[in-house]
């Protein structure tokens, strides 16, 4: 069993550890560095509660080995604000819009609207909507989502 | 005692944890930190569904890189059962098996990675027998859980053959997965003298409790049962987490050490139940007008191999067989057929959902035989004055159905809309549209009168600030948030005020469920009990310090008025403290009212009804028999909200998941008995671009007229069955192919291939 | 995950230095990852071929073409092929998820294993994971599984979008292999499974996929209509990629290719010559894909997607010939 050296830039901090090859990202950062807003919930790739985005893209961290993020930024759900007091625009949406309920899909979410949100063009609201259908939520029938994506595309207008 | 200010309860405010959400800082079981010592457990499980064990070879589990330990059912020291009532769910089997994927062996290993690998290792010797796996396999072995059960008035075969019209068909509907983003997890650690903690991601903490201290042949006191929050759980954590906890609870009793079990969803979706599916034959009277004369209804459903809570989901069922309806003759009979599958059980509705869609078909069979509007037949049928009594003998005294139908008719357009889909349909020779609107009416109360409680323990700190702890559980559904908001009105302090605190069997004993939609109502109730206890309290030190009146001191705006006093809530806790009185108080509430005579199958089961209508238009492609639904109008009744955005968001989502179960979630077994949609990738639940391009939903402004938790009404569940109304939209939309041939045959959920096929024998014209 | 090494490789012939020695090449890694874990691949030796240099899209004459690595994300997005192949653009978007389409590739997706139940529970029957161990999809649950290509040995789909696009545009896939470079037509590349279904395509060891390449655009109308149980994120029941170009309100050219129907991504000339010249009618239609269908056969459960297809070949022809 070989170990590699892995460093990223993990929301804004340099860490490093040595992995095995067939760690995924997403057990690299929740029981590896302890980063556990990535959440596992089916860990094939589908359900998308693991997003998490690497050099801005989101991506999902449990179809993806730690070491391909080698020399990457690698941005999570904790890296989008100083903590629950001091929230994302997006976040504070999420909040506000009651778009979410059991909360386990959400930082999937955050991230996929937040790397929409950053891309230039900017998407329409019709794109963000499709770009939403890699996350399942089983809570809230992405009604309170689709109000944070229509206050978003208004904020630009 | 003046009652504090209306801006706590009532007011749409935000979910309690959704800061900790957003910022990926609300913890669940599996972001625990992980101590060294932790063990991550897997189950061997069977490969056949009925079988007897001849021998177990685990020598290469034993052997298999990091496992620290393997157990079977000789080394539970206590009772080998995780099941909720009857005493037939193994942890480990023993001898037998009885479902394909049942635990055999339990796995203890240093990683989770080697805990799952080593469980394929076990070489396991069957006396395999032929599963009973089918409604008819199981009806011809009379292979039932218990007894077939009869709910019935009048004398329904004579309604039938005096009736002008007759008709008589079969509806079969598929289970449902719960498909909750978090899956299946137990965390236990060891404390002294034997005594174990488990955090628990389930709805029923006591539950887990009673069964772990009875497998380890322990007290309950000697178990604690923690759980702050679930990702989600819709049923699925009700009786099915028991398993996972009783598993991590035996591992800490033999080794010492901490051990997790977080099952991975493949083996989640395999090793826990599911929805009943069900199959409905129906055989209906009536009159010109569509009124129901007569009704011979048959409810047949799959269980599984164990008891679980299926008696009492099938007696759900029956219950709302009638749906909003008035009956008049009627039988209702219920198999309850016992197979080699995993035991099917509790999911949003408990039942309800499948019986009602059996009356909402019955309905529209006889509207498509008619050649009537189907809204029509409905609101002929619906309760009334003279017509108010439930085939289980229960008078209907809330009926606000035919109010809440005719004003969604109006506010929705209805005629206006169905009207347009005829023209539409007239000149589209490929798409078709339906439209449909269908009420629902779901009967609030554990059907088991004895769970119809629940208790609280509130504090009130010296410094004013308040915690508030209950039995029951926070799934999403933000039960914790109405329950806090409670407790803040009752002291007219803000919510800020209020922390509210993982639920937990040594704060609050022989709790029930969260479950059959009861957590506000019950737990409210109970912390409001307990809230009033420690104000009065404080009311008559008010008093006795102030020199006025109890009835005269106010709690209102984070403030205490007594006779000519003013003081913050904060002092008078202070000097509450300083004079001796006590700040802490249980609070416990019992539904009153309740009777059922099982036997009979009469009595009346519920403290109240809560209603809801939703319309649905959808358009097919006839070609392809895809679908999708373009719009949902939603009325629906939550008594007087507690936290109206709360509600709203329930409702959004009941209907979605009511929509899925209806549409794309399809279960699948093979002939042996093997589950074959057990990923996410081939058991498909809606996602954002499912839900309908235009989703309105209101609320019914109504207080309820029992004396429940500030009039609230309970609303967990009864949104779920407002996606009736897609079902039958889709129905319309292959009537109107060819209306001539009736309502069509449209077994749910409706795939493109049962759309495309309820296409082909409506163009035959095949009757329903 | 069973234990691999694994290799970084810096250019196309470090990656085929590493393949020749036996090593896998991983690109998104998103289907592969997933195969590995549930040890249904368990390759010894990984080679990550990402940082190839092959993830451009270039000019190629009149054509256009697109490195191996080119995420499906950016190949969807692009000016050039949004605006000259849209057919490509609209099948990749109709295909997985954002995030999924943010790592997997142009190459990588062209691999991609099928979603056959069967061959992804290591308990059953599955020619493809292990050859001689039978079928188990023939009797099963085969809703999802081909009428068109299948054998004896095995009727798993390829599950894909892009390539049922590719093949209507008439791509052609690069290869550098120990033999040198290769120009395979796309229609050449994957392989009905016959007695051997274990191999999915015609690539050979130590082979590696660098380029696809698109032909001049033919000014057509293309349409990609995918059928499926929900709106989106799922693989296709049926579905269609069309390129068809009207004259004088006939049929003058056109191109048809099917996914989730055959073993393979399907196409069928004789669909296409029975189209061109005519002037479109449902009869028309609907004797087109008798062709197609005419040697359909379905095994129990995927019965239904004979007359399906034949619906959606209407319907996306009835839409593309519309005035």
């Amino acid at each position: 069993m070989s170990l590699h050296f892995v460093e990223f830039e993990l929301n804004g901090c340099q860490i490093d550890g040595m992995v095995e090859a067939r760690r995924t990202l997403l057990d690299f950062l929740r029981c590896d560095v302890g980063c556990t807003g990535p959440h596992a919930g089916c860990e094939h790739g589908v359900c998308g509660a693991c997003t998490v985005l690497v050099e801005g893209q989101a991506v999902r961290s449990c179809l993806m080995l730690a070491v391909q993020a080698n020399g990457k930024t690698v941005e999570t759900v904790e890296g989008l604000s100083g903590g629950p007091k001091e929230l994302h625009p997006i976040q504070q949406l999420f909040r506000e819009e009651f778009a979410l309920q059991c909360g386990f899909c959400t930082p999937g979410f955050l991230m996929t609207l937040v790397a929409l949100d950053r891309s230039e063009p900017r998407p329409n609201a019709a794109e963000m909507r499709e770009a939403l259908s890699g996350h399942l939520c089983r809570c809230t029938g992405y009604q309170g989502v689709l109000r944070v994506i229509d206050r978003l595309t208004e904020d630009r207008k | 005692m003046a009652d504090a200010s209306l801006s706590v309860v009532g007011a749409p405010l935000r979910h309690d944890s959704a800061h900790l959400h957003v910022a990926g800082q609300a913890r669940y079981i599996d972001d625990e930190p992980e101590t060294p010592d932790l063990l991550h457990l897997a189950f061997g499980t069977s490969t056949h569904a009925r079988a007897r064990i001849v021998a177990m070879d685990l020598d290469a589990v034993r052997a298999a890189p990091g496992v620290v330990a393997v157990y079977t059912a000789a080394d539970v020291p206590g009772a080998n059962d995780v099941s909720p009532v009857a005493g037939d769910d193994r942890l480990l089997a023993d001898g037998e098996v009885v479902w394909l994927g049942q635990p055999l062996f339990l796995v203890a290993a240093t990683s989770r990675r080697a805990a799952r690998q080593a469980a394929r290792l076990g070489r396991i010797d069957y006396d395999a027998q032929e599963p009973i796996l089918t409604v008819e396999q199981a009806r011809a072995a009379q292979s039932l859980i218990e007894p077939t059960q009869r709910m019935a008035r009048g004398d329904a075969v004579a309604a039938l053959a005096a009736a002008p019209h007759r008709l008589s068909g079969q509806l079969a509907m598929g289970g449902q997965d719960h498909f909750y983003l978090e899956g299946q997890i137990a965390l236990a650690r060891p404390l002294e003298d034997g005594q174990v903690h488990v955090l628990s991601s389930t709805q029923h903490p006591s539950e887990v409790q009673h069964l772990v201290a009875h497998m380890l042949g322990r007290s309950s006191a000697d178990v604690t049962v923690e759980v702050r929050r679930m990702g989600g759980a819709f049923g699925g954590k009700e009786s099915q987490a028991a398993l996972y906890a009783a598993a991590a609870a035996l591992v800490v009793h033999h080794t010492g050490r901490p051990a997790k079990f977080r099952a991975d969803r493949d083996d989640d979706m395999v090793q826990t139940g599911k929805r009943h599916d069900f199959v409905v034959d129906y055989e209906v009277g009536f009159d010109a007008e569509g009124r129901i004369a007569g009704l011979c209804l048959r409810l047949a459903s799959r269980c599984g191999a164990t008891v679980d809570l299926s008696p009492a989901i099938n007696d759900r069922a029956m219950f709302h067989a009638d749906n909003a309806y008035f009956l008049g003759d009627v039988e209702i009979v219920s198999e309850r057929l016992k197979t080699n599958m995993v035991s099917a059980t509790a999911f949003r509705g408990f039942g309800g959902p499948q019986g009602m869609l059996a009356i909402e078909r019955v309905m529209d069979a006889v509207a498509g035989h008619l050649g009537r509007d189907p809204l029509a037949v409905r609101v002929a049928n619906l309760y009334g004055p003279g017509r108010d009594v439930t085939p289980y003998g229960m008078v209907v005294a809330d009926n606000i159905a035919p109010d809440l139908i005719a004003r969604l008719r109006s506010d929705a357009r209805y005629d206006e809309r169905q009207a347009a889909v005829a023209r539409f349909n007239a000149e589209s020779a490929i798409l078709k549209k339906g439209l449909a609107l269908t009420p629902v009416k779901f009967g609030i109360s554990f059907t088991t009168t004895h769970l119809n409680q629940a208790g609280a323990l509130l504090h009130v700190y010296a410094d004013g600030s308040i915690q508030i702890n209950h039995g029951g559980t926070e799934m999403g559904q933000g039960l914790y948030t109405k329950v806090a908001q409670v407790v803040a009105q009752a002291f007219g302090v803000g919510l800020d005020q209020v922390r509210i605190t993982a639920t937990r069997t040594d704060k609050v004993p022989n709790t029930s469920a969260t479950a059959a939609s009861s957590g506000a109502d019950l737990n409210g109730m109970a912390a409001l009990d307990a809230a009033e206890t420690i104000r009065a309290r404080l009311a008559d030190f008010c008093a006795r310090t102030f020199g006025c009146e109890i009835d005269a001191v106010v709690f209102a705006g984070g403030e205490v008025q007594a006779g000519g006093e003013r003081m913050p809530w904060a002092t008078l806790c202070r000097r509450a403290h300083m004079a001796r009185i006590s700040l802490s108080a249980t609070g416990f509430y019992a539904t009153p009212d309740l009777h059922y005579d099982r036997a009979a199958h009469q009595g009346q089961p519920f403290y109240y009804f809560a209603y809801g209508a939703a319309l649905a238009e959808v358009v097919i492609d006839t070609l392809t028999g895809e679908h999708r639904v373009l719009a949902a109008d939603i009325l629906h009744d939550c008594g007087r909200s507690l936290n109206p955005a709360i509600d709203k968001g329930q409702i959004e989502g009941g209907f979605l998941q009511g929509q899925g179960w209806l549409t794309s979630e399809e279960l699948v077994w093979d002939a042996a008995g093997r589950l074959l949609t057990h990923a996410p990738s081939t058991y498909k639940i809606p996602t954002a671009n499912d839900r309908p391009d235009h989703l309105h939903v209101t609320l019914w402004d109504g207080a309820n007229h029992r004396p429940t938790i500030h009039r609230s009404k309970a609303v967990g569940e009864p949104p779920f069955m407002l996606a009736n109304a897609v079902f039958s939209a889709l129905g319309a939309a292959i009537a109107a192919t060819c209306p001539e041939a009736g309502w069509p045959m449209l077994d749910a959920p409706a795939t493109p291939e049962r759309i495309l096929a309820a296409l082909a024998r409506q163009r035959d014209g095949v009757r329903a | 995950m069973k234990p691999f090494a694994l290799d970084h490789a810096a250019s196309p012939d470090a990656a085929l230095a590493a393949l020749g020695k036996g090593a896998t090449a991983i690109a998104g890694g998103t289907n592969l990852i997933d195969l590995m874990k549930l040890q249904i691949a368990t390759p010894e030796r990984l080679v990550s071929i990402r940082r190839t240099g092959l993830d451009r899209i270039a000019p190629d004459g009149d054509g256009l073409r697109i490195g191996a690595l080119v995420t499906n994300a950016d190949c969807a997005a692009d000016p050039r092929v949004r605006q000259d192949w849209p057919l490509l653009s609209q099948a990749i978007l109709a295909g997985a998820s954002p995030q999924l389409r943010n790592r997997a590739t142009t190459g990588g997706n062209l691999c991609q294993r099928t979603r056959c139940g069967y061959f992804y529970d290591t308990t059953q029957a599955c020619n493809k994971r292990e050859a001689g161990s039978g079928c188990a999809a023939r009797d099963g649950f085969n809703r999802i599984h081909a009428v068109l290509g299948t054998s004896d040995a095995c009727i798993a789909t390829y599950p894909g979008d892009m390539a049922v696009a590719l093949l209507a545009l008439d791509a052609v896939v690069l290869t550098q292999g120990p033999y040198g470079p290769r120009q395979i037509p796309l229609a050449m590349f994957h392989r009905e499974p016959g007695d051997d279904p274990t191999r999915d395509n015609v690539l050979q060891p130590g082979e590696l996929i660098t380029a696809v390449r698109l032909p001049a655009p033919t000014g057509g109308r293309q349409i990609y209509r995918k059928v499926r149980d929900r709106a989106s994120y799922a693989f296709a029941l049926v579905s269609v990629a069309v390129d068809l170009t009207m004259e004088e309100g006939r049929i003058a050219r056109c191109a048809l290719a099917f996914g989730s129907l055959g073993t393979v991504p399907w196409r069928d000339p004789a669909v296409e010559e029975v189209l061109i010249g005519q002037e479109p009618s449902p009869a028309l239609f609907a004797r087109a894909a008798e062709v197609l269908l005419h040697h359909a056969r379905g095994f129990g459960a995927n019965d239904f997607k004979i007359p399906l297809a034949a619906r959606a070949l209407a319907a996306t022809l009835a839409q593309a010939t519309k005035v």
